[in-house]
């Protein structure tokens, strides 16, 4: 798989290049030298090519070593890919145990974003983990229902809010609710209902002021 | 979008209604139906009149059965004013804030209003009912001879109350009888059976017991008795002998509303608030209400209700009216 060079990469091997460069110099000027005082310079000349030649290998091995570092260091990513952490893939999985989940809405609670900060990292929870726990922890502190507080993440036209065949989502029936328009009607009757009528709604009515109530939080 | 805040104040007004009425009984014992929609307007409501069912008769040799129209157990209804009304006024002009003390379920501020209400709701109709005419007192004191009642003649009484139901022929054992400690005292000491009626012991408070056939149930309105100067103990009262349908105790509108306030009742002005009740109480059969004139103490007098004050003895209760209501 062709992959484009990175800056280090090139630098690495244009020294390459210049040290194989330098040492095909070197074997020509050997062979062209003759005798006495151009020996001696050329020997120290030599020399002199060895150790920038050494010099220059060090400084590329060196290089080479903190690149392979770097690169080390740049992606952690590709691990965790493939232990299955990746987020959208996450979501997916959150998706499909919850087909009734408004996304958007538990994204724009504020209460979530709090909660779930610092915890959605690499190597931690899955956001259905934290989703689930979250669900829990409300309940348990708002001493409501774990259901009562999914229906308040759930899509607005959802299957559960029709309340039909009690799908995996809700379980919350239309037919256990008034919607607020029946709510608002019944409340201008309701000043004039005779105890027997009141008697007959006030529990329907009581708990429909207490979803309506959550679900605008 | 509709606000829970809104639809939640008629709701609070009902439970209120539902909390004083059951700390209460007098007005508990009372029939509480009516029938439509009240009429803001005029004050009217119709409430339901029951009426015996016609007994069709022929004669068999004429074979003469004919078809009589379709009858209900209900005869029919009867057109009321409602002309009395209570309300309150709350300190909080910021609707969210009324609503957290009025609605949670231990509110103190419910808890205050509901224990006046009751007490307010109780004097008045216990009042209303000793200020009815002579004629529909039962003189205990006259009838037994100009005597207290005892541990000696309290059977005579309870007899005698019988006798009146039946004489207006009706079924006794739809009558409770309302008094003071006092009577209950008196029972033991004769050492009558009490016997419990478990739909009355259930129905709530006050219920002392069946007394030679009689359901007896304890009153706690200090307007309607006499008590001793120096021991406080009861030396005259008066009792009630009714019927569930004697009092038609209506309340058919109940509700909490907004007003606006003047600047000069609240600094920068606002918004105020008022939990309101329209009801009345009305006496469709006389024979199935008698008010029971007794006296403990030979020499003890009743309470009076009549005079430039009418209501003296009545706490706080500067404009108490304490009639029945008119029917139209």
């Amino acid at each position: 798989m062709a992959t484009e060079k990175t800056p280090i990469e090139k630098e690495l091997e244009d020294d390459d290049n210049k040290f194989l460069a330098s040492l095909e110099e070197l074997d020509e000027n050997t062979s062209d030298n003759e005798a006495g005082e151009a020996d001696e310079a050329a020997k120290k000349e030599e020399e002199e090519q060895r150790r920038k030649n050494k010099d220059a290998e060090e400084a590329r091995k060196r290089r080479e070593a903190e690149a392979k570092k770097a690169k080390t260091d740049d992606t952690p990513d590709t691990p965790d890919e493939e232990k299955g952490m990746d987020p959208r893939e996450q979501v997916r999985e959150l998706v499909k145990k919850y087909p009734d989940l408004d996304l958007r809405e538990l994204d724009e609670d504020v209460d979530f974003q709090e909660y779930s900060k610092g915890k959605w990292v690499a190597g931690g929870k899955s956001i259905t983990e934290i989703y689930e726990d979250y669900v829990s922890f409300r309940a348990r502190i708002s001493k409501e229902e774990e259901e009562v507080v999914k229906q308040r993440y759930a899509k607005k036209s959802g299957p559960s809010l029709k309340g039909s065949s009690g799908g995996t989502g809700g379980t919350q029936k239309s037919d256990d609710i008034f919607t607020m328009e029946e709510m608002e009607s019944l409340s201008k009757r309701m000043p004039y209902m005779n105890p027997k009528e009141y008697q007959s709604i006030s529990r329907k009515y009581e708990k429909s002021i207490q979803y309506h109530k959550n679900k605008k939080q | 979008m509709g606000n829970t805040l809104n639809v939640n104040l008629p709701k609070i007004s009902q439970k209120i209604y539902q909390e004083w009425t059951a700390k209460t009984r007098l007005v508990k014992s009372c029939s509480n139906e009516f029938e439509g929609e009240f009429d803001l307007t005029n004050l009217e409501i119709d409430i339901p009149v029951f009426g015996h069912l016609s007994i069709h008769k022929t004669s068999i040799k004429e074979r003469d059965v004919k078809p009589a129209p379709v009858e209900f157990k209900k005869g029919s209804t009867i057109r009321v004013i409602i002309d009395k009304g209570r309300y309150n006024h709350w300190g909080e002009t910021k609707l969210n804030e009324l609503m957290d003390k009025l609605d949670a379920e231990d509110s103190e501020t419910r808890r205050r209003l509901v224990q006046d209400w009751a007490l307010d709701a109780e004097e008045e109709l216990g009042i209303a009912v000793a200020k009815l005419p002579t004629r529909r007192h039962i003189n205990a004191y006259s009838l037994l001879g100009n005597k207290a009642v005892d541990k000696t003649n309290i059977l005579l009484l309870f007899d005698i109350l019988k006798a009146k139901a039946k004489a207006a022929h009706m079924n006794y054992q739809e009558f409770d009888f309302f008094a003071s400690e006092k009577i209950g005292t008196i029972a033991r000491d004769a050492q009558l059976e009490f016997k419990a009626n478990p739909a009355k012991a259930a129905f709530g408070d006050g219920y002392v017991g069946r007394v030679n056939g009689i359901d007896l149930m304890e009153l706690e309105i200090d307007a309607l008795v006499k008590r001793n100067a120096d021991t406080a103990l009861v030396e005259a009262e008066y009792a009630i002998w009714k019927t569930r349908d004697g009092i038609q105790y209506v309340v058919p509108f109940k509700t909490t509303v907004s007003y606006e306030l003047d600047l000069s009742e609240v600094l920068l002005g606002g918004t105020g608030y008022q939990t309101v009740e329209y009801y009345d109480f009305f006496n469709i059969y006389p024979e199935r209400l008698y008010v029971v004139d007794i006296k403990y103490d030979a020499n003890a007098s009743l309470p009076t209700f009549t005079g430039a004050n009418p209501t003296a003895n009545v706490i706080n209760k500067d404009n108490l009216k304490a009639v029945f209501g008119t029917v139209k």
